[in-house]
């Protein structure tokens, strides 16, 4: 079973990755980048459950406060450009 | 219990799966938060009944209402296609994923143990972590507070940044288009 948990954990990192390589949008990003944290705390549980509880917790609130200014920069950003589209808001995207 | 813990990883996989894939921004979120669910039954199955609790209430409540708050916000409901050009990204992760998928199914086989108690977790956070607990108590408030200053109504750049016809800057290309047109 910890074996599957782990496999777990790569499944989701890896779904994050290409959620934030191939989105178009700023919330699909988002989106990635919480499920690649979830790969994490998949992680971190599989290898030790007692033991990973209080920075399993840490990690879910620091997790909790990035999404939320993420998201307070994306309203923002809407506000002054009009759209969400990652490649009309800038020349860093590929 | 070993087949709900199978049942609460698969489907946690296949939840996260369906918000990357979904192009409506709703079904993407609440999936998401059905991920998240199926995450802490997953944690309180392992041995992890306080990491269950707080996936449960902060990444599939409080995560999940600041995305519907957000989409409510900006007024989008779904996304773009994914580019051709980028296509091959999905198709190298589709492929991992696979690759991850045969390995967990050739190493499947020892059973996790192990199970906390709720003095361990208090002795961890308020002795050995107090520094730890008083860093994420301050990024809280940062946090609230750049919300409350991005969020806020009267914060509205286009307000200040004008040309001199009183046509806001940074509104798309329409704006451009009627300045070189007159």
């Amino acid at each position: 079973m910890t074996a599957l948990a782990y496999g777990v954990a790569i499944s989701l990192l890896l779904i994050g990755l290409a959620a934030v390589l191939s989105g178009a949008n700023a919330v699909k990003t988002l989106i990635g980048i919480e499920i690649a944290s979830k790969g994490v705390l998949v992680n971190f549980v599989a290898t030790d459950p007692a033991g990973s509880q209080g920075i399993v917790i840490l990690l879910i609130l620091i997790d909790a406060i990035v999404v939320a200014v993420l998201l307070g920069l994306v309203v923002a950003v809407y506000r002054q450009y009009g759209t969400l589209d990652m490649d009309a808001l800038g020349r860093l995207t590929w | 219990m070993t087949t709900l813990t199978a049942a609460a990883l698969v489907a946690t996989v296949s939840l996260a799966l369906s918000a990357v894939a979904a192009r409506d921004f709703l079904v993407s979120i609440l999936s998401l938060s059905g991920a998240s669910v199926a995450l802490a039954v997953y944690f309180y199955l392992a041995g992890a009944p306080i990491a269950a609790v707080f996936e449960a209430v902060v990444a599939a409540g409080l995560v999940t209402v600041l995305f519907l708050l957000m989409i409510s916000l900006t007024d989008a409901e779904t996304a773009t296609l994914i580019e051709q050009r980028k296509l091959p990204i999905v198709g190298l992760a589709l492929g991992a994923l696979l690759g991850v998928g045969l390995v967990v199914w050739g190493l499947l086989g020892g059973l996790s143990t192990g199970g906390g108690s709720e003095m361990e977790l208090a002795e961890a956070l308020w002795s050995r972590r107090s520094i730890d607990l008083l860093a994420v108590t301050v990024l809280l408030f940062v946090g609230v507070l750049g919300i409350i200053r991005l969020t806020a109504e009267r914060f509205d750049a286009t307000d200040r940044a004008v040309t001199s016809e009183g046509t806001p800057i940074g509104r798309g290309r329409e704006s451009e288009n009627t300045e070189g047109e007159s």
